[in-house]
């Protein structure tokens, strides 16, 4: 299973490769076929539709909720049009309240095939299973054909999250991955960091790397709304596992969270779903606005994931110190795995061995430089281990967000 | 910062976690990375493990699965309308 990253760097002299060129001119480096259920009722024939599909490259998403709500739908709409993605089909049960109608509009003026099964016309779950399968074994064929177009760094945008940090994280993985981002925003490729309930005491050193005093003034600000959510919520961003593996508060995991984020200057901010508006480094502020109404900002790991995947990421950075075995629906998770004893125990699902650092086996530049070449290496279609392992975590919650300040996005 | 310093531990001392190498009083900021992480709750020797026994949150409290551990730091709102971390004692 394991898909071997040897880091030929020969075969990534030039930092280029084949993508999928998508209609509305966007380029992709996976060539997906969404299977969206748009209530959890739907969730059964698309998870069988995905099942009977499953040698193809087909990826389940979907949201549970029968209640409107303008996140989950702008989110939806936003991964439907993603460039991993080359079609879509929309599975309703019928009654729910997401707006299918102007979501399947605007994946065809993107210029993607879809189709929508609404189980309660189509005749119930067997017709419905039936019809989805058929119409995803006609869309493979037209996938086939999807125009090549060269890509090279300037085109990719990466994410990157951490889930089951220990204290060895903000040693050695956080800080490699700080290192990758450097060198993408040189080359302007365009790089997201997120979570700002773990950054958390640090708003004033963060402030001072943004683009514009008004951005700073923003980064400060969503930082504090962080803290004051949490607050409220009577718990911050802190499992027990972090605990066990030498964390002691919030702020020292803030501190090691935060260094994935490099130290080049912070282009803008942005939130869920919304794209950078140019090439550069961005901070994602994931907390929802005004009062908690709807529980914690993201309930795991997965749900920031989507975020950023929504947000225009081909592919995401993930650290672990404890040992996160997540992959991700739509976009690839390059898992870079911070401590050694937990590598020796789960390196199957690990891509990169930072806890090398640790044991005197590697550097940290040199860990920076695998990390970037493993993104060169997955854009070209090199599978990591969630993707070989067939993992496809993909959860949208219920949030609220305000629109962006007008100093988020400095020119 | 500090180059090389020995030290000798009664009990073993998990990967990545945090010695004490400079003598802290309760109420002492607990720096690493170069800014405040939290403060000490107690007498902290130079040389002992310092962990939620003994230091805790400025900002909000730290869970975990241990009943008697559930809660090591005060979340205290007050700390709400000074973020700065320029908190250094």
């Amino acid at each position: 299973m394991r898909p071997g990253f040897t880091f030929q760097k020969t075969n990534m002299k030039h930092m280029q490769w084949e993508g999928y060129l998508r209609k509305d001119g966007r380029k992709g480096i996976r060539n997906y076929i969404a299977v969206v259920y748009l209530v959890e009722c739907a969730h059964h024939v698309a998870r069988e539709i995905t099942s009977r599909c499953k040698e193809h490259s087909v990826q389940l998403i979907g949201f549970a909720g029968c209640y409107p709500n303008a996140y989950a739908d702008r989110i939806m709409n936003a991964l439907c049009t993603h460039p991993n993605v080359g079609a879509v089909l929309l599975v309703s049960l019928g009654c729910e309240s997401f707006d299918r109608r102007r979501l399947e509009e605007n994946i065809s003026s993107s210029g993607r095939p879809v189709h929508t099964i609404v189980i309660q016309e189509a005749g119930g779950t067997r017709k419905a299973i039936e019809d989805g399968q058929s119409w995803v074994e006609w869309c493979v064929g037209i996938l086939d054909h999807t125009m090549m177009v060269n890509m090279t760094v300037d085109d990719l945008v990466v994410g990157t999250v951490c889930g089951g940090s220990d204290a060895t994280s903000g040693i050695t993985a956080n800080p490699a991955v700080g290192l990758a981002f450097n060198r993408l925003v040189s080359l302007k490729g365009t790089a997201i960091f997120e979570e700002t309930g773990e950054m958390i005491g640090l708003e004033d050193i963060m402030s001072k790397r943004a683009a514009s005093p008004e951005l700073a003034i923003e980064l400060k600000s969503s930082v504090q709304k962080a803290a004051r959510y949490y607050t409220l919520m009577g718990h911050g961003s802190f499992a027990p596992g972090n605990a066990d593996g030498g964390l002691s508060t919030i702020e020292e995991k803030s501190m090691g969270a935060y260094c994935k984020s490099g130290d080049l200057p912070i282009s803008g901010l942005i939130k869920p779903g919304d794209r950078a508006h140019k090439p550069g480094l961005f901070l994602m502020d994931v907390v929802p606005d005004g009062d908690p109404l709807f529980g914690f900002p993201n309930i795991n790991d997965t749900v920031e994931i989507v975020e950023m995947v929504a947000s225009g990421c081909h592919m995401i950075l993930f650290t672990t110190g404890r040992g996160s075995v997540v992959g991700s629906a739509i976009a690839p998770v390059i898992k870079i795995c911070a401590n050694p004893k937990t590598y020796a125990r789960m390196s199957e699902d690990m891509d990169i061995n930072s806890g090398a650092i640790l044991q005197g086996e590697a550097t940290l530049e040199e860990v920076g430089d695998q990390i970037f070449e493993g993104m060169m290496m997955v854009a070209s279609g090199i599978p990591t281990c969630s993707e070989g392992l067939g993992h496809q975590e993909f959860l949208l919650t219920y949030k609220t967000f305000t629109p962006l300040g007008p100093g988020c996005l400095p020119v | 910062m500090w180059g090389r310093m020995e030290f000798y531990f009664a009990k073993p001392v998990g990967i990545g976690h945090k010695v004490a190498c400079v003598y802290l009083e309760a109420g002492d900021k607990i720096i690493k990375y170069g800014v405040p992480i939290g403060s000490a709750t107690k007498m902290i020797q130079m040389g002992d493990h310092v962990h939620l026994h003994n230091m805790k949150s400025d900002y909000l409290p730290t869970y975990t699965n241990t009943y008697e551990n559930q809660i090591t730091g005060d979340a205290n709102p007050s700390n709400l309308t000074n973020l700065s971390p320029n908190q250094v004692s």
